[in-house]
């Protein structure tokens, strides 16, 4: 075949006979070559008379390239049908009785017809008669013409604006029929929107429903509450510090170094022995380098001048306690008591890490009798 | 105070704030309970029950003025109160301006619907109660070319895009509600006559409607157009339904139609055979050639044309309770009606909860044995539940005294779908006892 002229058209005709259905009954040269009549009987939705406007439609993207479609409809008479002379027109019917209605026209490639010449739809409506009256003269044996194309008059501009979907109605002629109102969703011609499938939702869907809105609630007043708790608690817990080395400090700067840490210092008895600085802490607890909450006590020993006085002894004699055995002279030994009732005594051993009078000690610590 | 835990804090009074916020606006937003303002402000439209028809036919059976004469004679009501069919403006001035070249005896008849007029309608069923109207379900309606089912000497010639719509067809099939079977009068009253042309219609161009009449599990009904011509059909039968069997008879003596009869009275299902006419008798005569030709001052008065659309949810119903054993129908009856106390829109969550049980389970399990599981929604559901439950009167009653001011208007609706449902039973039953010919299988309406 060869390559048609931009401003070429093609007649087409659809119709239906006294038993014959509604088909294509002759087909565009470009449709027959894309298969496409399917398309182009879906375009006609309804009559339109040969004293209104035709109805111009775009289709686009077909198969063979956009196309735009043009047409009326008309009832035939019996003398159209080539079947009766002149005289008054008598109507051809189908089997039922109802009229029979024919849809004429023609399609064009690249562009749309913004005004249809008559002339063009009158040679297109004699194609299509010519046509009906060979289909008429025996329905069952007549097979679908192809048109072939002729010029038009009609003025075409070139492609229609804007996108367009697949075999979506792109443009008519104001006026026409069954224009798609503003505003709906565009339906292909002849394709109807499909039916919502109702069914029940998965029996799954249903089985913990009505446990679902108080679980869901419960779960969130959970999980609020712990992250709630968890917030106070840590905006309200005390902060901690570490235990400043005491020992070897007089009692003001060991107090003080107390204080700035905001630790409270409680003085224990004090004790003498032999070796220590008068004045001087010699033991603390907790031992330097704790750490503890922020306000809490920490005790400490403080060194005395001089020996305290001994008390007379007691009318019967009652035997000191022996001290544990020493590995060898001289090393600590660990454990050991020391209160006013061992004051005096030789004691030889270490106090570091070991409970004096119930006060840990900070450093090794050596007493004599 | 640790940052961390004023952060976290925040977190939580934030997320407490906003959930409070969002709680207070969906109560705010949600519908106000009926009776706290005006009853008129509740919208139950947008949760309709949906009812899928369509109407099988090769082309010239009438497909398309009978629905245009249904929809007139259901546009007002049939009797007071009862209810009445509202469609969109377009597709009302559609179907009205085909009933007006109808009922014109001075004007041609319709032509045929052509293969790109092919549309679904949507109909909104309207009860009334308290004095108002309420739209309580709606029917699909699907309207196309006859060409598409083909059949018989149609089938002959390729219709293009017969393919593609069939395909389109089927897909409907599976969500259809109910499957109108439309057979030509005109065509049966010649196979009836023993014409050949009757009896090749019969034998040849319904065999595809049959097929895909086979194929559904949803209820089908025949529809015997053209019922006006049967007034001539057995000079000794006086009654009309000694005329309707005569023409069941012959239907089923064709072995596609009896097997599917067959077919579906073995599962307990329903197969009518309706007899309507769109345009009623004593409007159109036949002349010689065999066309019809209207009467000069012929007054249209359609006859039965109501009945195939009321017959669609007592059968679909009937169905899926015939699945149910009698004391799970007992224990349903007795839910649905507690359920009848609540308002519409609180049912609709009670229908949830309802099918999380037992009983529900067992509507589930026979509306996917009867009807298959892509045709029951819970709106239906719900719909279905207030079918089930006791006679129209008693269950008002009932209503009447558990209803307080506050769900007044909600149960009104309610009421208006439990009348419209009342109604359409009500059919059936004068159906079933003016014409029993009409029952096809033995089983029937409850």
């Amino acid at each position: 075949m060869s390559a048609a002229p931009t401003r070429s058209g093609w007649p087409f005709l659809v119709g239906r006979g006294r038993d014959a259905g509604y088909r294509m009954l002759l087909t565009p040269r470009p449709v027959a070559d894309a298969d496409d009549s399917a398309a182009l009987l879906a375009v006609v939705t309804g009559e339109v008379p040969e004293d209104a406007p035709p109805v111009v439609t775009v289709l686009d993207p077909r198969p063979g390239g956009e196309l735009c479609v043009v047409y009326r409809t008309l009832r035939p008479s019996a003398a159209d049908a080539g079947t009766t002379g002149a005289g008054r027109p008598v109507p051809l019917l189908d089997r039922a009785g109802r009229p029979l209605v024919l849809a004429y026209g023609f399609v064009c490639r690249g562009g749309r017809v913004t005004r249809v010449d008559e002339d063009d739809l009158r040679y297109a409506r004699q194609m299509a008669l010519d046509a009906f009256r060979r289909f008429h003269a025996d329905e069952a044996a007549y097979r679908p013409g192809v048109s072939e194309p002729y010029p038009l008059r009609s003025e075409i501009v070139g492609r229609p604006a804007g996108p367009a979907g697949h075999g979506q109605v792109r443009a008519a002629l104001p006026g026409q029929p069954r224009a798609t109102p503003p505003g709906q969703p565009v339906v292909p011609p002849g394709q109807v929107p499909a039916w919502r499938a109702d069914a029940l939702p998965s029996p799954g869907r249903y089985r913990n429903d009505r446990w679902r809105p108080p679980a869901l609630l419960l779960g969130l007043c959970a999980l609020l509450l712990g992250l709630a708790g968890t917030g106070l608690w840590l905006t309200t817990r005390p902060t901690e510090v570490r235990v400043p080395q005491l020992v070897e400090l007089p009692e003001g700067d060991a107090v003080r170094e107390l204080h700035d840490a905001g630790l409270h210092a409680e003085p224990r008895p004090e004790r003498w022995t032999a070796d220590c600085r008068p004045g001087r802490v010699v033991a603390q607890t907790p031992v330097a380098g704790t750490r503890i909450h922020q306000g809490a006590t920490v005790e400490y020993v403080v060194c005395l001048a001089r020996r305290p006085p001994v008390p007379p002894a007691p009318s019967r004699s009652t035997p000191a306690p022996e001290s544990p055995p020493s590995t060898s002279p001289g090393r600590a030994g660990a454990g050991r008591q020391v209160d006013g009732t061992e004051a005096g005594r030789r004691v030889n051993g270490a106090w570091a890490g070991r409970r004096v009078g119930g006060i840990e000690a900070g450093r090794r610590y050596r007493s004599s009798a | 105070m640790q940052p961390i835990g004023i952060l976290l804090l925040l977190a939580v009074v934030t997320t407490g704030v906003v959930l409070v916020v969002r709680l207070l606006r969906h109560r705010r937003a949600r519908p106000a309970p009926a009776g706290a303002g005006r009853p008129s402000t509740i919208d139950v439209t947008a949760e309709l029950p949906t009812f899928n028809i369509i109407a099988l036919g090769a082309q010239e059976t009438g497909k398309t003025v009978l629905l245009a004469s249904m929809f007139h004679r259901l546009s007002t009501e049939l009797r007071e109160g009862g209810f009445r069919l509202v469609t969109g403006l377009e597709q009302a001035a559609d179907l009205t301006d085909l009933y007006a070249t109808l009922r014109d005896p001075g004007d041609a008849w319709p032509p045929g619907t052509m293969i790109g007029q092919t549309r679904s309608f949507s109909f909104d069923c309207v009860g009334t109660a308290g004095g108002r109207d309420h739209a309580v379900l709606r029917f699909n309606y699907l309207d196309y070319a006859g060409e598409l089912v083909g059949g018989g000497r149609a089938a002959s010639v390729p219709v293009h895009g017969r393919q593609v719509s069939q395909q389109d067809l089927e897909q409907r099939l599976d969500a259809a509600h109910a499957i109108f079977g439309i057979i030509d009068g005109r065509r049966m009253v010649d196979a009836l006559r023993g014409g050949r042309d009757g009896q090749l219609y019969l034998e040849n161009t319904i065999v595809p409607m049959i097929v895909l009449m086979r194929r559904a599990e949803c209820p089908v009904h025949f529809v015997l157009t053209k019922w006006d011509l049967f007034d001539t059909v057995g000079a000794d039968e006086d009654e009309e339904n000694d005329r309707l069997e005569l023409a069941r008879k012959e239907l089923l003596s064709y072995p596609p139609i009896r097997n599917l009869v067959e077919q579906r009275r073995r599962t307990h299902k329903i197969v009518r055979l309706i007899p309507v006419s769109a345009i009623g008798r004593q409007f159109a005569t036949m002349t010689e050639d065999g066309h019809m030709v209207k009467l000069p001052h012929g007054r249209l008065r359609p006859v039965n044309v109501e009945l195939p659309l009321c017959a669609v949810l007592p059968d679909l119903f009937a169905q899926v309770s015939a699945k149910l054993d009698a004391a799970v129908e007992r224990k349903i009856a007795e839910e649905s009606r507690a359920l009848s106390r609540l308002s519409l829109t609180e049912t609709m969550s009670a229908v949830g909860r309802f099918l999380a049980r037992p009983t529900g389970q067992a509507v589930r399990l026979a509306a996917d044995l009867a009807v298959g599981r892509n045709v029951f929604s819970e709106q239906i559901v719900g719909t279905f539940l207030d079918w089930i439950g006791e006679p129209f009167e008693a269950k008002a009653r009932e209503v009447a005294q558990a209803i307080d001011d506050a769900h007044r208007s909600a149960d009104q609706i309610r009421l208006a779908r439990q009348a419209v449902l009342e109604e359409f039973r009500e059919n059936m039953v004068v159906l079933r006892r003016q014409l029993p010919a009409s029952d096809l299988t033995t089983w029937g309406v409850r």
